[in-house]
Formats: C-alpha cells, sequence, structure tokens
C-alpha cells in the first residue's frame, strides 16, 4: 500500500511538472467571469458569480483526475471565526461527451471543498476525481466556480491538466458531490429506495416513524431525475390512528434552481382511508414547462403533520411518475392541494392560467356567460319598451 | 334633404333600467372572481351551522346570518360540497388560517361558492338602489344619486371585491328612511329594528331615529306614545333572539372563544371614554341630537333621520377610519340626501378619492391589494403591495410612508367635513 501511494504521488509530481512547463503557453487561455487579473499574475474575485474556464492539458481522452494548482496565501482566504482558513467550496463544470453545447450544464458539475490550510503551500496540487464516465473531447472546456470566497486572491503556478492515473482513494480529493447527467423517467415510472431518507424531528423504529419534534420531516437521497418527463410523484404511507383526521402533508422538491425552500413547496390535505392507507401523487410536471424551466430534479423533503407524537407512519413507497401515467393517477391527486412554485409565470403565463382556471369548470363557465346574457337581454328589452 | 330622426332622451323607467342593468352586470362580473379571506370564515361558520342543524346558537347579526344560510343553503343545489372544504375543527376558533383559506382557493368550485356567497348582497345592493330610486322624487337628484350608489367604487369593493355583508345593514336603513318618508311609523320602526340586528354600529343612529318620529303637527302626547311604542317595539325586536334561542335549545357560546376577554375589555375601555375618538362621537352624538330636536318642526321625520345619521358617520370617520370596507357606511345617507337638495356629488368624489388614496398607504399585505384576486389564481397572493412601492421608489427622508398616511388621514378629515358642511347648509 505504501509503495502504491508513493507511485502514486510520483506520477503526479511527474504530471505538475509537465503542466508547470507548459504554463506560458496555456494560462493565456484563461477566460474570467468576475474575477479580474492583477498585475503580479494572481487572479481576485471581483464579482458574485466568480469562475474560470479553461482547457486543461491532455494526453488521454480517458482521464481520471484533474490536476490542479492553486494557491490562496491565508490573508486572501475567507476566514472563520478564529481566524484559522477554512474549507473553500468549489464547483467543476464539464462537458459531457460529445456535448457541444456552449453552455455548462448544470447536470455536469462535481461539488468539492478544498482544505483552506493546503492551500497556503504554493507548489499544493490537487487530484480531483472524475467520473468514471469521463471522456475529454478536445475542443471542451471546464469551468471552475469558486463559492463563498468574497475577498480571495488566488494564483495558479500551473495549468490545469488531465491525467490518468491509477485508482487511489487518498491524497486526491473526492467531490462530495457527482452530477453526471439526468435519469430520464421510464414510462413504468422510477421507485425511489425508502432505505436511505435522512430524518429530522423524526425517529424510526421497526420500520415505523414517530414524530419527536416541531418540524418533522425526510429527506430524499439523491434523485438527479430529468423533469422532462415527469408528471409527478406518487407517495403510500399508512398511520396508525388518527384516521378520521385531516392530515397536512408538505413536499419541498430541489432541483437545479433552487434547494428546500418555501416557495417550491406543495401542501396537501389528506384522509387515511379505513385501513389506515394514505396514496397522493403531487403534480409536478409543471418544472419543465414553467419559465425558468427547472430540467432536474435533486431531491425530496416530505414534511409530517407535527405536534402528533402518538401517530406512528410507515412510508410505504415512494416513485417518480411518467408524465404519460398521470392520466391515470388524476383520482390520487389530492382534491385540497396548494402549489406554491418557485417560478413565477410572468404576466402572459399568469393570464393563461387565470383562463385556464376560470374555464376549468366548464359547468360554472357556460352557466356564468348564459347569466351575463340573460341580464343584459333582460335589462336591453325593458330598456327599449 | 335627409332628415335624422332625433334621438329622445330616455325616460326615467329606462334610465333605470339602463343604468340599474350596467350596475347588475358590473357586479355579476366581479363576483366569482375576488375575495377576502374574512368571506370564506363568515361562510365557514355558516356551512357549520348548516351541517350541524345548529340554527339556534347564533344570535350575532342574526339577519345577515340567517340570510346567508338560506343562500348557503340553496347553494348546494348547485355545488358539489365536501366536508373538508368548510371543516371547521374547533367553532370557538373560527377564523380561517391562510393554509384553510388556500385550500379553498384550490378548490374546483371556487368560482361557484363566491358566486353564491355574494348573491344575497346582489339582491340587498338591488333592492337599495330600488329604494333610493322610490326615495328621491326629483329626477335629476334621483339620475345622480342611482348613479352614486352603482357606480362609486367604495361599496364595489366592500361588497364583491372585499365580499362584505354591509350592503344588508344598508338596504334596512335605507328601507327605513322610505318608509319615514311616507310616514308609515310602525313599519320605519320594525326596518330600523331589523337594521340593529344587522349590524351594531347602527346603535349611532338609534337616538336620530327615535327623535325622528315626532311630528310637530301632531299633540305631544301623541308624540311620546309613538316614540315610547316605537322603543319597546326596537328592544323587543332586538333583544328577542338571544332571549329566545336559549330557549328553543341553543348556546349562543358557539362561536365564541372563552379564552378570550378582549370583546369585553374593549366594550369598558369605550365606555370609560379610553379612546380618544369616542370624546367627538358623543359630543356628535350630543349635539346632533339636540339639532335633530330643535329642527323637528321645519324638518320630516326623513330627514331628520337622514341627516343626523349622516353627520353622525361623518365625525366618527373624520376620527376614526377603521378598516377599508367599513367606508361603505359612509355612502347611503349622503345619497339618499339629495332627496332634500343636498348638493352631494361633489363631497363624495372628493371622499372616493381620499379614501383610495389613503387605503393604498395605509393597507397591509391583505387589504387593498390584488391579494383579493387570488380565487383566480394564488399568485397574486404574494404580488406585493402599494406600502412597499412607495417605500422602495417615492419615500424621501422629507416625506415617509408614516407621514404620507398622516397627511391622508388629515385629507380624509377634510372630507369628512366637506361632507358635513354640505350637509348642513341650508337649500
Amino acid at each position: 500500500m505504501i509503495v502504491k501511494r508513493l507511485l502514486f504521488a510520483f506520477m503526479l509530481t511527474l504530471v505538475v511538472c509537465q503542466a508547470s512547463a507548459s504554463l506560458a503557453e496555456s494560462l493565456a487561455g484563461f477566460k474570467l467571469h468576475n474575477i479580474s487579473s492583477e498585475p503580479d499574475g494572481s487572479y481576485r474575485v471581483s464579482g458574485a458569480d466568480p469562475y474560470f474556464v479553461f482547457s486543461p492539458i491532455h494526453q488521454d481522452k480517458k482521464a481520471n483526475y484533474l490536476i490542479l494548482t492553486l494557491n490562496l496565501p491565508t490573508e486572501h482566504q475567507p476566514a472563520s471565526h478564529d481566524g484559522s482558513p477554512i474549507e473553500i467550496p468549489m464547483e467543476l463544470f464539464f462537458k459531457p461527451h460529445k456535448d457541444d453545447e456552449q453552455q455548462f450544464d448544470p447536470l455536469f458539475k462535481l461539488k468539492f471543498r478544498l482544505d483552506g490550510q493546503a492551500l497556503t503551500d504554493p507548489q499544493h496540487s490537487i487530484a480531483l476525481a472524475l467520473p468514471d464516465t469521463y471522456e475529454f473531447e478536445a475542443h471542451h472546456s471546464m469551468r471552475l466556480d469558486i463559492d463563498s470566497c468574497k475577498q480571495c486572491r488566488i494564483t495558479i503556478p500551473a495549468h490545469p491538466y488531465l491525467v490518468s492515473l491509477p485508482q487511489q482513494n487518498s491524497s486526491v480529493i473526492q467531490p462530495y458531490r457527482i452530477i453526471n447527467g439526468k435519469k430520464a423517467i421510464p414510462q413504468t415510472g422510477r421507485e425511489i429506495m425508502l432505505s436511505d431518507w435522512q430524518l429530522r424531528d423524526l425517529e424510526h423504529s421497526q420500520g415505523l416513524y414517530v414524530a419527536v419534534g416541531q418540524d418533522p420531516f425526510m429527506i430524499s437521497p439523491t434523485l438527479d431525475s430529468s423533469t422532462e418527463n415527469l408528471g409527478g410523484v406518487y407517495f403510500e404511507l399508512s398511520v396508525t390512528d388518527q384516521t378520521e383526521k385531516n392530515q397536512d402533508f408538505q413536499l419541498f422538491y430541489a432541483t437545479e434552481q433552487h434547494g428546500f425552500v418555501r416557495q417550491a413547496t406543495t401542501l396537501i390535505r389528506v384522509k387515511a382511508d379505513d385501513s389506515g392507507t394514505i396514496k397522493f401523487v403531487v403534480p409536478l410536471g409543471f418544472l419543465n414547462t414553467s419559465h425558468p424551466r427547472s430540467t432536474f430534479l435533486k431531491r425530496l423533503r416530505l414534511d409530517y403533520p407535527p405536534n402528533q407524537a402518538t401517530t406512528k407512519w410507515q412510508l410505504k413507497r415512494v416513485a417518480l411518475l411518467h408524465q404519460d401515467k398521470m392520466a391515470e393517477q388524476q383520482s390520487l391527486i389530492p382534491r385540497r392541494i396548494i402549489e406554491n412554485r418557485w417560478q413565477s409565470p410572468g404576466l402572459i403565463g399568469l393570464s393563461q392560467e387565470v383562463i385556464k382556471k376560470v374555464t376549468a369548470d366548464l359547468g360554472f363557465t357556460l352557466s356564468y356567460l348564459l347569466l351575463l346574457f340573460v341580464t343584459a337581454l333582460g335589462f336591453w328589452r325593458s330598456l327599449r319598451k | 334633404v335627409t332628415t335624422f330622426p332625433t334621438k329622445k332622451p330616455l325616460n326615467n323607467r329606462q334610465f333605470f333600467a339602463l343604468v340599474l342593468g350596467l350596475g347588475v352586470l358590473l357586479r355579476l362580473i366581479l363576483m366569482p372572481f375576488f375575495a377576502h379571506v374574512d368571506l370564506f370564515s363568515e361562510y365557514r361558520r355558516v356551512f357549520y351551522v348548516l351541517d350541524n342543524g345548529l340554527f339556534f346558537d347564533n344570535a350575532h347579526r342574526v339577519v345577515v346570518f340567517n340570510v346567508e344560510l338560506l343562500f348557503a343553503w340553496a347553494s348546494q343545489l348547485f355545488i358539489p360540497i365536501s366536508d373538508e372544504l368548510f371543516h371547521l375543527p374547533d367553532p370557538k376558533q373560527s377564523v380561517a388560517s391562510l393554509v384553510d383559506y388556500r385550500f379553498f382557493l384550490n378548490d374546483p368550485n371556487i368560482f361557484r361558492h363566491l358566486f353564491f356567497f355574494k348573491l344575497p348582497y346582489l339582491l340587498f345592493d338591488i333592492a337599495t338602489a330600488t329604494v333610493i330610486w322610490k326615495f328621491i322624487d326629483k329626477p335629476g337628484n334621483k339620475k345622480i344619486a342611482l348613479i352614486l350608489w352603482l357606480f362609486n367604487p367604495v361599496t364595489i369593493f366592500a361588497f364583491y371585491i372585499f365580499g362584505r355583508f354591509e350592503v344588508i345593514s344598508l338596504f334596512f336603513l335605507a328601507a327605513t328612511a322610505l318608509q319615514l318618508k311616507r310616514h308609515r311609523l310602525l313599519l320605519a320602526t320594525f326596518m330600523f329594528a331589523l337594521a340593529l340586528l344587522s349590524r351594531e354600529i347602527n346603535l349611532l343612529f338609534v337616538p336620530f331615529f327615535l327623535i325622528a318620529l315626532l311630528d310637530s303637527k301632531d299633540h305631544w302626547l301623541r308624540n311620546i306614545a309613538v316614540v315610547c311604542l316605537s322603543t319597546v317595539i326596537i328592544a323587543i325586536m332586538v333583544s328577542l333572539p338571544a332571549w329566545l334561542m336559549p330557549k328553543l335549545g341553543g348556546d349562543l357560546t358557539l362561536f365564541i372563544d372563552p379564552n378570550t376577554v378582549r370583546s369585553n375589555e374593549t366594550l369598558n375601555k369605550l365606555l370609560s371614554l379610553g379612546y380618544y375618538w369616542f370624546y367627538p362621537v358623543i359630543i356628535a352624538l350630543a349635539a346632533l341630537s339636540i339639532y335633530a330636536w330643535e329642527v323637528s318642526n321645519r324638518t320630516t321625520h326623513a330627514e331628520r333621520y337622514v341627516t343626523c345619521s349622516a353627520v353622525a358617520l361623518f365625525i366618527y370617520f373624520a376620527f376614526n377610519v377603521h378598516s377599508v370596507h367599513y367606508a361603505a357606511w359612509l355612502t347611503i345617507f349622503p345619497i339618499l340626501s339629495m332627496q332634500f337638495g343636498k348638493k352631494m356629488v361633489t363631497p363624495f368624489l372628493v371622499f372616493i378619492a381620499t379614501w383610495i388614496t389613503l387605503w393604498l398607504l395605509k393597507t397591509d399585505a391583505g387589504v387593498f391589494t390584488l391579494f383579493l384576486a387570488a380565487p383566480m389564481s394564488s399568485e397574486f397572493i404574494d404580488m406585493g403591495y402599494f406600502p412597499n412601492f412607495f417605500d422602495k421608489h417615492l419615500a424621501t427622508a422629507e416625506l415617509s410612508l408614516h407621514q404620507a398616511i398622516q397627511i391622508m388621514r388629515a385629507l380624509f378629515f377634510v372630507a369628512m367635513g366637506f361632507f358635513t358642511y354640505r350637509m348642513l347648509r341650508k337649500t
């Protein structure tokens, strides 16, 4: 193992030396956004959305590491409460295979954190692990976003470099989140595993959940599902008591546009059937059609009714439904539903929404128009007499 | 030579049909699409009574409540009502939360519900227009009065956009005036009692109504008898529901929260003159009663009642603008006073202008805002409101929002003064 690590360190040093040699020809190709170039060759963050766009030096299409050499002196790093350097969050956008789009797609990115202390070393290089399926194309570029680093001043002594190295679990940076494209929803829907949900104010024992706080909810594992064919989410739960009572659930959904925010939720009011089962479908098809469009669904969060310490819940099934299946699931869409949409519909969208809502009750619409007509006619005839 | 037929001017009946027709159409267009959460709260109580058969459990605003009850019952013939929509878990906490209201807003039958909720208001509105038309004799004045009633934004907002029941009370006040004009004192007494059973504020007009019953041509003993009989009838009618309903098994505490003592505290504070605005109102009531007595030999029953009631309201609103829809109370008496040659058009327009500006500035997020259009789309709920816009774009160091509101309150006071001047000026 030690030999393996030494070998890895040697190879890493070798490729960094290669990269440093070609520095003069490459750094000029950097594109900067909200970053200004300083006379001493460093880069200073100058806006709210700082990032570099660059084309890494490469030899092999099938690279599995990106070598980054970054230097941030302590005085130019964001400091923690005690003045010591902290971890700096970054994102690396990459192009998927054969994707020639100019824009970087939020569906293809790595999120990782760099240790501020390590970045103070001018010779420190980072090997960032890339997804297994990644293949580099000559005309592709990458984008490095530096988050939460408003006053940062960065030096890049060597050009980023793509390498193929043996599998190695240490001495490299593993992204804490890999978004490598979206998963389409099949016609049959997509089941969501029930085992990996994170809990808050909920206790889990023997397959049952009990609320133990004021804000009980559970967060799904990462979904990264496409919204292109998404119709909605199916939930099936059972409840041990209080079956007579209306239960309010709230579904939060995180997309590439937003995390779990109040403006992107659906609140529903449902009642369990005689067997204590609650089934409902929350429509989410609008994510793909409203403006601005959300192209993929990251995660879900289901908030349970609070203050019901005696009630035990069982989450039996959660599935993402294909939009073609929504018509047959119509009866499971709760009649009592409140949708808070993050997207603003705009004036035209709002007008369309109003017309759609008014005309949805056809019986009312026709009777109402008839009433207006008859009233107008009645007064007109009275006027003509 | 071609001669064109000259258009004949509309006669009174045709004018009434045309203006009322336009007014009704305007109201029908607004009815299903706007509401405040208070309208939903009101009908939740109504449906609770209807569903549980608790018809003797509410003696509060008994006329209004039973009219609404009747229309809610009739609406069930046209709307399939699911129990959870109007479900009231605890009748003592009957004010709807925003979440409950938003569930109602998303109900597929929302427009049907709102139409039927406001249908009694429309019928009482048309009835009030008819009373105004009959009350005023002079053709020119009655036409202006009808237009003022049917197209003023204050009542249209209060009844059809906010969705309040004030028109029922206003109808009985107007009907009282009509009966007084026709010297039908007993019928006027019944109408006035019904007005009192519709709205508590009408207590303000009791002294003027009783003094209006006096007739200087009659013997003083007859006058005393008339006033006493009228007082007894009013007292019996007003207290009858609260006395009778418990005898019939009703529980009048149905919608009363036992944990709140606020109303008692408010009443005690009011009676001990704890509110600054109550001093002028007390002084106004006394002064106007004296005025009504003094002019009783040269004014008609109706004129005394209308003039003094109108001025009492002007003074009340000069010092207390209350809530936005309560301004509807201000409309009926100035309109009726046109029968007596009072020039009310200009002060009415000033009143409307100051009312709109004041409430644009003074509103909270759900009162004089697009929130009221939420039945059409929940998007309207969070669209912001004018005070925010004022703070961001118009406020200066010299003119803050608070200062602008105070200025508008002062101008509203002036509008009430203008009304009072025109009302008391000799014609």
